[in-house]
């Protein structure tokens, strides 16, 4: 026979259970909300970090005597880079300078039409596309930068434009 | 008497169940607070890139020399001072920067309802150097589209015209509207 007292008992051991397994539930969605918010932080600071290091190669390039308008910092003069383009196609061992497999400029603003620039048509065109090594280059890195150049007038013309680079070895690596 | 005893257990076991809970619900809250709050601003190196660069960029403006058009950057400081300074071209130099800005943002950044950047907004503050924060209102500001709390912002600050200034430009990309 089972007394009141022992009951009693028993029904405090199943409610301590409930009490036990609510708090292990709650402490469960906790630590899982946690882990996911904590999870898509870390998604943001890797994708942040590659774009700093995006940034970066974009910098370095862009201060290379080949590449560098020597008016300012940071900014590409556009002359300079039609020019090694034209020698880059003359002479391909020139594609080894850079450990890159993509590099391009492009006009963002003023906003011009003529796409790849070619004797024929500089400076009025938008895109000058210096390194080609792979007809496949992945995703290319870009980064906003200042683009000058002379005019007919002989005045300094800086527009906004963005340099892209690419190189897939760099990017296996990463991967 | 035994009941009475056991009925205070009982309560002791909730109060302390109700504490448990409460102290996890806090630091709960809290971890999200922190994060959502260093979620609204997010300072970005490519918008200050961005920032840097286009304020290089020639205007249609020419401020001392008809022979020399003026950057961005020039336009800027010179709108600081006065803001009814008038290009050689008759046109007003702040209202040349204002167009200027918007036309380069426009054509730099996807900015729309159906996009990621929902609104932006573009701001030329003067500050003081003594400061640490901008005071004064700011005397260029463009803003466009629906901006919320999640952004990404970028900063660039170049001397002021007066002694112990500088200009702070922002650009406020808004990206949950």
């Amino acid at each position: 026979m089972i007394t009141s007292l022992e009951r009693r008992g028993q029904l405090k051991v199943q409610e301590m259970a409930f009490v036990l397994i609510a708090l292990m539930v709650f402490f469960a969605l906790a630590a899982i909300l946690y882990i996911t918010i904590r999870g898509s932080l870390l998604e943001q600071s890797a994708r942040d970090q590659s774009d700093e290091q995006a940034l970066e190669a974009v910098r370095q390039i862009a201060s290379t005597p080949e590449f560098t308008w020597s008016e300012c910092k940071g900014c590409i003069d556009l002359d300079k880079v039609f020019l090694l383009k034209q020698q880059i196609a003359r002479d391909a061992s020139l594609q080894g300078l850079w450990d890159y497999d993509y590099i391009a400029v492009e006009s963002v603003y003023p906003a011009r039409v003529g796409g790849e620039c070619t004797p024929a048509t500089y400076p009025a065109c938008n895109r000058t596309t210096v390194l080609l090594s792979q007809e496949s280059y992945g995703v290319a890195a870009s980064a906003f930068v200042t683009i000058c150049r002379w005019d007919a007038q002989e005045q300094t013309v800086c527009d906004l434009g963005k340099l892209y680079l690419s190189d897939k070895g760099r990017e296996r690596a990463s991967s | 008497m035994p009941l009475p005893k056991q009925g205070q257990e009982e309560l002791v076991g909730f109060v302390l169940v109700v504490v448990i809970v409460a102290v996890a619900g806090l630091i709960i809250m809290g971890l999200f607070l922190r994060i959502e709050s260093g979620k609204q601003k997010m300072k970005s190196a490519d918008i200050a890139q961005f920032l840097d660069s286009s304020l290089l960029v020639t205007s249609r403006c020419h401020l001392s020399s008809p022979l020399f058009p003026a950057s961005m950057g020039e336009l800027a400081v010179a709108c600081s001072l006065d803001k009814g300074e008038r290009c050689l071209e008759g046109t007003n130099v702040c209202s040349v920067l204002n167009i200027s800005m918007q036309e380069i943002i426009k054509s730099s950044w996807a900015v729309g309802a159906s996009s990621v950047i929902k609104g932006y907004e573009f701001q030329i503050v003067m500050m003081s150097n003594r400061t640490t924060s901008p005071t004064s209102t700011p005397f260029i500001l463009i803003q466009e589209g629906m901006c919320n709390k999640d952004y990404r912002l970028g900063e660039h600050l170049q001397p002021g015209t007066r002694r112990g200034t500088s200009l702070v430009t922002t650009l406020k990309l808004c990206t949950d509207a």
